[in-house]
Order: C-alpha cells, then sequence, then structure tokens
C-alpha cells in the first residue's frame, strides 16, 4: 500500500472515532417513544418538532449572539498581546505568558463562581446575565485567540517585515498590507476557537446566567438534572449543526476561502 | 491586559484566597490556617487525584497529535473537493454537547455496549468488560473532545511549509521518509507543541468528561474541586485544590519551556 | 456616519438587546424550580394557575442539584437573582438559617405554614423555609429480572437473596445526591447503627462493592441505566419512580419492611430577593390544600399538611396519615449536613 493510501486508511479510523458518539446520539433522537434507546425503536420526529419549541430556540439564540461577540472581542484584544509576545522579548512576558494560559488551566467553574462574587462585591449586581457572560466569554476565549495569532505570528519569518520595511514601508503599512494578510487565517482560526469555546462553555456560565438570559449549554444541563429525553439528544445535533453551518458561511461570505488552512500565497 | 487582572485574576484571587481560610461545618471563619492544604496532602485519594490529572493530561496531549498530525496532514495536502467539508467535520468534537458526552459513550462504553459487542464478535474479549468509569475512558473522552485543537493547529503550521521545499528534498535524492523526519516534521513543531500544550492544558481543567466517564475511584482534581464547592459547600478545599492545581500546572509548562526552549509554543 | 461611529451604535444596541428583550410590563416573580421533563408539569399545575389568580408574570428559571443551587446563593451573597429557591433539601435550609442567606418565613406572610405537619419542624427549623412536597427514598428494582425485595439488605447484600446473576447489575450513588445518604443511613441501621455511627454502612458498602456495575451522582443520571437492563435494584426517590413507572419503566417500587426515610422539598426566599412580596405569596399558594393535592397527584408525591384528600390507591405508596408520618424517619439534617463530607470522603475511599 503506498503511503498515501495508508495515510487515508488512519485519517478514515480518525474520523470514524470523530463521529461514533456524535452518530449515535443523533439516532436516538430518532426514537418512536420517550425511552432514549439504541438503537432506536421505530421512527418519529416527534421529539425533533419539540426541540423546535421556544424554551430550546431561545437559549439558543441567546448563546450564538453571546459567541458571535465573544469571538470579535477577545480576537480584537488578542492581536495586540499576540503580538508583543511573538515580537517582544520585555519585562514581564512571562507573567503575561501565564495569565493568557492561566483561564485554560483553571477550571472555569472557579473563574465563575470568583466573577460571581466579584459582581456582587462591587455592586455590579445587575450586570450579571448578558454582560457578566460577555466579560467571562472574553476571559476565558481569549486564550485561544491570543495562542492561535501567536503560533501564526511564529510561523511567519520576521524577515518579512524587515524586507517591507527595507523598501521604505511604514510600521502600519507594513502591519496592515505585510503581516496582516499573512496571518489573516491565524486570526479567524482563533475567532473560530473562541466562538466554539464561548459557544460550548457550560461551567462558568452556569453562575453568571439570570433567568431569561441562559446560554443553550446551561439549559441542556439543567435538563439532565431531571432526566434524559430524546428532545435532547434532537437539540444537541441542532446546536452541533447549527454554529458549523454558521462557520461555513462566515467562510464563504468573507471570500476567505480556506481560512482554516489558510489557502495563503506560496512566497 | 487590564481585563485579564480585572475579571480574571480579581475574581480567582478573591475565590482562591478562602483556601487560606478555616472552614468549619461548611462555614467559612476569618482564621487562617493551611489546614485545607495538609488535609489534601495527607490523602492518597488527593495524591492520586493530582497524579491522574497531569497523566490525563499528558496522555490526551499525546493522543490528540498521534491522531491529529495524520489528519492534519492529509487535510493540508489532499486535493479532494470534499475538503472543505471534511474540515468541518473536524470541528464536529468540539461542539458535542454534555449529551453527546453523557450519552454517546454511554452507548459505546459501557458493558453492555457497542465496544464490547464489537470486541466480542470479533474474539478479542471472551467476556464482557466495563470500560467505564475508568481513568482510559477519560482520556478517549477528552481525546475525542479536544482532537479538534490539536489538528487545526498542527495544519496551520503546516500550512506555512512550503511543497516545493518538500519536492525539492526528494529531487536532491532524499526518501519520502528522510523528507517526513528532516523536513516536514521539524517545520511543524512549533504546531504540534502548540496543539499538545492547548490540549494538555483544556485536559487538565476539564470537568464534563471526567465526571461523567470517570467515576468515584477515578477522580481528577477539577472533579474534586467541583465536589468541594458546589457538592459538599466546603470552599475553602475546593479553592485549595483549585490552587494546587493551577500553580503546579504553571510549574509544569514553565518548566517545560525551558527545557525545550519552545518559546514558539507559548 | 462615520464606520467607526456606526459600529459603536452597532454594538451598543447587540448589548442592550437582551435588555430590551425582558423589559417588564408587569408584575414579575423569578422562580427557580424544576426544569426537563418536570418543566411542563410545574408550569401547568402551579405556576399558571398562580399566575392567573394575582394577575403577574412568572419567569421560570430552572434549577440544578439543591447545593448548586446554594453555591449560586452564597456566591450572590443572597442574591441569586431569583426570587424563590423552590427546590432545596433541608441541608441546604440549615447551612443557609446559620449563614443568614435566607429570610426568616412566619404565619403572618405565610398563613399556610400552620397547617402543615408537626413534624415538619424537627426537620427543618420553624420559619427557615416553605416545605411543599414530601416524598421518600424507596426501593426499585425490574420486576423481568428479580423477585420482589422486601428489605433493604436485598439491596445491600443482593448476593444473599439473589445469587450471583445480580453482579454488575447494582447501582450506587455519590453521596453528594441525598439518596446515597438515605441508602447508607439504612446500611447502617441493618448493623444496628444510624447517622451517630455510620460504621455498619461502611462494611456494608465494602461488601456491596464487588457487585456494583454502576456509579453515578444525579438521579436522573441512573434512568438509562435502569432502561437499557443494566441495573436491577436501587433505592430511588418515590416521585420519580412513579413518573418513570408510570412512563412504562419495567421496574416496581417498595417500601421495605425497615421502612424509609422522607425528604422534604423545600421553597426558600435569599435574603436579597427583588420581589418579596410576591415571592411570600407564591410560597403560600405552594402549601394552599388545592395545590398541595394537585402537584401530589402529578409529583406523584406526597402533600405536607394533613387532610389532604387523595384517591386511594395512589394513597397507599405515599405518606398522607399520621401513622404513615410517624412511621416515616427524618433523620437530623443538621447532622447530615455536618458530616456528609466525611462519609462522601469515606465513601470514595472505600469506592476507588
Amino acid at each position: 500500500m503506498s503511503p498515501w493510501g495508508a495515510l487515508r486508511g488512519v485519517v478514515i479510523a480518525v474520523y470514524v472515532f470523530m463521529l461514533g458518539p456524535i452518530l449515535i446520539t443523533a439516532a436516538v433522537s430518532f426514537n418512536q417513544s420517550n425511552r432514549s434507546q439504541f438503537p432506536p425503536q421505530g421512527f418519529s420526529l416527534q421529539w425533533w418538532q419539540r426541540a423546535m419549541a421556544p424554551q430550546w430556540v431561545d437559549p439558543l439564540w441567546f448563546s450564538l449572539k453571546l459567541a458571535s461577540l465573544t469571538a470579535v472581542l477577545s480576537t480584537l484584544l488578542a492581536l495586540p498581546l499576540a503580538f508583543a509576545l511573538a515580537r517582544y522579548r520585555f519585562r514581564g512576558r512571562e507573567a503575561m505568558v501565564a495569565l493568557t494560559l492561566g483561564p485554560l488551566m483553571l477550571p472555569a467553574l472557579v473563574t465563575g463562581v470568583g466573577l460571581l462574587q466579584l459582581f456582587q462585591y462591587a455592586g455590579l449586581r445587575d450586570y450579571i446575565g448578558f454582560t457578566a457572560l460577555l466579560v467571562g466569554h472574553i476571559v476565558i476565549c481569549l486564550p485561544f485567540a491570543v495562542r492561535t495569532v501567536a503560533i501564526s505570528l511564529h510561523t511567519l519569518p520576521p524577515n518579512v517585515e524587515l524586507a517591507a520595511a527595507s523598501l521604505g514601508a511604514s510600521r502600519a503599512r507594513t502591519l496592515w498590507h505585510v503581516v496582516f494578510p499573512l496571518i489573516k487565517s491565524g486570526i479567524i482560526a482563533g475567532a473560530v476557537f473562541a466562538f466554539v469555546h464561548s459557544f460550548t462553555d457550560v461551567n462558568l456560565s452556569i453562575f453568571l446566567a439570570r433567568p431569561g438570559e441562559v446560554p443553550i449549554t446551561v439549559k441542556i444541563l439543567g435538563f439532565l438534572e431531571f432526566g434524559f429525553a430524546p428532545t435532547l439528544a434532537a437539540v444537541s445535533v441542532i446546536t452541533l449543526l447549527l454554529p458549523l453551518a454558521l462557520v461555513a458561511i462566515v467562510q464563504r461570505v468573507t471570500g476567505l476561502g480556506d481560512f482554516i488552512y489558510g489557502q495563503r500565497e506560496r512566497v | 491586559m487590564a481585563l485579564l487582572l480585572a475579571f480574571f485574576v480579581l475574581p480567582n484571587a478573591l475565590l482562591l484566597s478562602t483556601s487560606f481560610l478555616k472552614s468549619e461545618a461548611q462555614q467559612l471563619t476569618g482564621e487562617l490556617t493551611l489546614e485545607n492544604y495538609t488535609f489534601l496532602f495527607g490523602r492518597p485519594i488527593y495524591q492520586w487525584a493530582f497524579l491522574r490529572t497531569f497523566i490525563v493530561g499528558a496522555a490526551v496531549g499525546l493522543c490528540t497529535v498521534l491522531l491529529g498530525f495524520p489528519l492534519a496532514y492529509f487535510l493540508v495536502r489532499t486535493t479532494s473537493p470534499w475538503k472543505g467539508v471534511l474540515i468541518a467535520v473536524c470541528l464536529a468534537p468540539l461542539l458535542a454537547s454534555v449529551v453527546v458526552r453523557t450519552y454517546g459513550w454511554y452507548i459505546i462504553l459501557n458493558r453492555f455496549g457497542v465496544a464490547n459487542d464489537v470486541l466480542l464478535s470479533l474474539g478479542v474479549i471472551s467476556e464482557r468488560i466495563a470500560f467505564m468509569p475508568s481513568t482510559g475512558a477519560i482520556i478517549i473522552g477528552l481525546t475525542h473532545a479536544l482532537l479538534p485543537y490539536t489538528v487545526l493547529t498542527i495544519m496551520g503550521s503546516l500550512n506555512g511549509i512550503n511543497p516545493n521545499l518538500e519536492q525539492a528534498a526528494m529531487s536532491l535524492g532524499a526518501s519520502r521518509t528522510r523528507t517526513f523526519f528532516h523536513v516536514v516534521l521539524p517545520l511543524s513543531l512549533p504546531g504540534i507543541a502548540g496543539g499538545f500544550i492547548l490540549a494538555f492544558s483544556i485536559a487538565i481543567s476539564a470537568y464534563a468528561t471526567p465526571a461523567i466517564l470517570g467515576g468515584p475511584a477515578t477522580q481528577v482534581m477539577a472533579t474534586a474541586i467541583y465536589g468541594f464547592i458546589t457538592q459538599l459547600l466546603d470552599w475553602s478545599i475546593g479553592a485549595a485544590l483549585a490552587v494546587v492545581l493551577i500553580v503546579s500546572s504553571f510549574l509544569l509548562l514553565f518548566a517545560a519551556a525551558r527545557l525545550g526552549a519552545k518559546q514558539a509554543a507559548i | 456616519m462615520k464606520r467607526r461611529e456606526l459600529l459603536k451604535r452597532g454594538a451598543a444596541i447587540a448589548v442592550a438587546a437582551p435588555y430590551v428583550m425582558t423589559a417588564r410590563s408587569q408584575e414579575t416573580l423569578i422562580v427557580n424550580t424544576q426544569g426537563g421533563e418536570y418543566q411542563e408539569l410545574v408550569e401547568k399545575v402551579v405556576i399558571q394557575p398562580f399566575e392567573k389568580k394575582f394577575g403577574v408574570k412568572v419567569i421560570h428559571d430552572a434549577t440544578g442539584t439543591a447545593s448548586q443551587d446554594y453555591a449560586k446563593i452564597r456566591a450572590a451573597r443572597g442574591a441569586p437573582g431569583f426570587d424563590v429557591a423552590g427546590l432545596l433539601t433541608p441541608p441546604e435550609v440549615m447551612l443557609g438559617v446559620k449563614e443568614g442567606l435566607l429570610e426568616k418565613l412566619t404565619e403572618r406572610e405565610l398563613p399556610n405554614l400552620k397547617h402543615l405537619w408537626d413534624k415538619t419542624w424537627q426537620v427543618i427549623p420553624g420559619g427557615s423555609g416553605a416545605p411543599h412536597t414530601l416524598q421518600y427514598a424507596a426501593l426499585v428494582y425490574n420486576k423481568d429480572k428479580l423477585d420482589k425485595p422486601t428489605s433493604w439488605a436485598d439491596y445491600w447484600e443482593p448476593q444473599k437473596k439473589y445469587g450471583d446473576k445480580v453482579k454488575g447489575h447494582i447501582i450506587n450513588y455519590n453521596p453528594a445526591n441525598l439518596l446515597s445518604v438515605y441508602a447508607l443511613i439504612h446500611a447502617a441501621q441493618l448493623g444496628n447503627g444510624g447517622v451517630d455511627n455510620m460504621d455498619p454502612a461502611w462494611a456494608r458498602l465494602k461488601a456491596q462493592k464487588p457487585y456494583v456495575g454502576v456509579v453515578v451522582t444525579g438521579s436522573a443520571e441512573a434512568v438509562p441505566h435502569f432502561e437499557n437492563g443494566q441495573v436491577w435494584i436501587s433505592p430511588y426517590w418515590s416521585a420519580r419512580s412513579g413518573y418513570y413507572i408510570d412512563r412504562g419503566l419495567p421496574f416496581e417500587m417498595v417500601i421495605p419492611q425497615e421502612g424509609v426515610i422522607g425528604l422534604l422539598d423545600v421553597a426558600c426566599i435569599p435574603v436579597g430577593a427583588k420581589n418579596k412580596k410576591l415571592a411570600y405569596e407564591f410560597l403560600n399558594w405552594r402549601l394552599d390544600p388545592a395545590v398541595q393535592r394537585a402537584w401530589a397527584l402529578a409529583y406523584f408525591s406526597s402533600p405536607t399538611r394533613p387532610g389532604v384528600e387523595l384517591p386511594a390507591k395512589f394513597a397507599a405508596s405515599q405518606i398522607v396519615s399520621k401513622e404513615q408520618i410517624a412511621k416515616t424517619q427524618f433523620p437530623d439534617s443538621g447532622t447530615i449536613g455536618a458530616r456528609r463530607k466525611d462519609w462522601t470522603l469515606k465513601w470514595q475511599e472505600i469506592m476507588a
């Protein structure tokens, strides 16, 4: 077998691994009865119909808004941070690295409880809900954006900037016309990560949500507390496919082509 | 930066500082103490939880790289018209909700589950085994959940490699294997290290998957922290556990960075 | 408009949107109570009639576990964003009273308090909350697989009655769930112990361990294991058992000869609640005889006050008479709260 053929074999196996549990859950959503059996017994779309009720659609919509805003804001904040980390050696750099890694390694629940306490102590109680969630999500999503941008800056040879500068380009022009297009894919990948991480967070959100401003993940967890129903399986498939579709649309609309795998011009 | 300080360091400091306060019958008192730490260090169950956390983190990092690299390489080099779809599908495990993690893995790994059926019919095992709860199940579940991060990070750095470079190496007489190990692999190291660290960091703080696929016998730090804070309502011990987790993870990562001088990774 | 300006306004609208959506036009009450499959039930039986009678709007906030909700109340210093904590259990109520995070209730605000079973006030301190639902930890078993169990010993020493075929079909719960605590107390009592002497329970737990196939924390997590035939016998809350058996689960519920331990679901008002006046009305409404009856029938639970008429067949599996109340055990919630950590650690060490 050719090496490429062998590689295909491995890739197929990895896809089976990635999709197995997801397809099983999806299958359960077609059960005829209210029992979550696998393989599903009979066929019915009633659970999908239920999954379209406002009690699921509202939090889903809320999550999408929250995650989009989180992705945009954390990416904007990440750019200068990543630049500083990748390009300069300065005092306190290690502390900064630690700060941008910390939220990844500390269980989100700790941050969630801490933030709730902070908002309370600071008299910002009325901001619990969307605003607090947004702040919390930016904090936990920032590392993804920073790291992804930093990695793409590293892959970029520093002499590209030097070359541009030596040709007389101003610093701003260099950044905008040379560096930015080259790391565009990294930036967008970071934004996608931030979006996904925000969209799937539950442990921080549980403490910062308030009635009417509840992300879908918290809603799902609340449901699980009182039982499992095929509706949940349907809801999970929707929460999986919708962001995927959204990512695909963003990809088309922004005209960035294969942004994640960055088909950038070969030098 | 200020944002991180205000909304990450401050709230966490607020909660984590309770780890130095004495707690009596679930209530915090004002008394300073190190009791919460001695409590933890003296119990084998938490020593094991500590060790298990980092074993799981490292194993998950390794597995995601081993599975993720071939996939990333394939996706970067393939000319298939399905490339876009294949990449999008890679994101799926990331978006899998806690329901998939609970139910999907339960159906596969339980004593009467799919994995048992398959292995029995293949004759690999002769009697049914409960694959969950176990440390292995936690590693499988987290590898599944975090694989996309590693794949995408590695793809990012593979993209940076000019395919002409490979062609050139081969035209100069290097074998395919040699080209791979001497050209492709070294150039993609930042991505591999980045993917590993990302998966490792998230794995050591993950809660849902270890809580579902692990049991009382296979606690990790995160599940123990959750237990103390939201179940036993003993915040000082929960906070002490969190302090131990975050301090040791930082020590480990910085030691790794020093050793490998792979600043690039961070 | 400049582009920057436009962006700014856009962001402002996006941020403000959720608030606009929740703009309040009439008096509202935020109630934290059952979600999931019980959400429709609680809305139909309790919330909607309340809204109609008082002409107000109730916002339903689905709960997590009782201790998680309490963690939220604590972190928010008594202002968790809901006016009614509808589903606390006695240990959280005791803690809430000690920490001063729950509003003190009197018969002036809640006239219905004086009609509750006297026993209630031995379980939680008077005026600390409104216990609205009474249920108990029963024993459930798969009737296709096992003969009817009669004693808690049939769960704790399953091999004695059922032989080795039960291996792997026993479920055990984390003591974070009161269900586990109650089952352990029964185990202690089998060896002449109790809440003050749990040693006999640990011996039984060790002996049971080889037969345990599933360990979970939340009660709901057990259901797929029941449905897939992996678990054959389990302690389970009477209300949820009733619900699932009614739904077609091939299980049956029994009250073992040693008796059962009762559980009160308590509604409380966090000290920082915004709409206390309406919260009092809601709690009092929850204890109203007609609401008590409707809820008991819908939830497969018992009323918390005497004198609520229920069909005899339904009442047979409930705690409704003075004698039944007297027979039901209510171990000291303060002791349970204080010892739960040690018990959990002991349990973890044994099960590890």
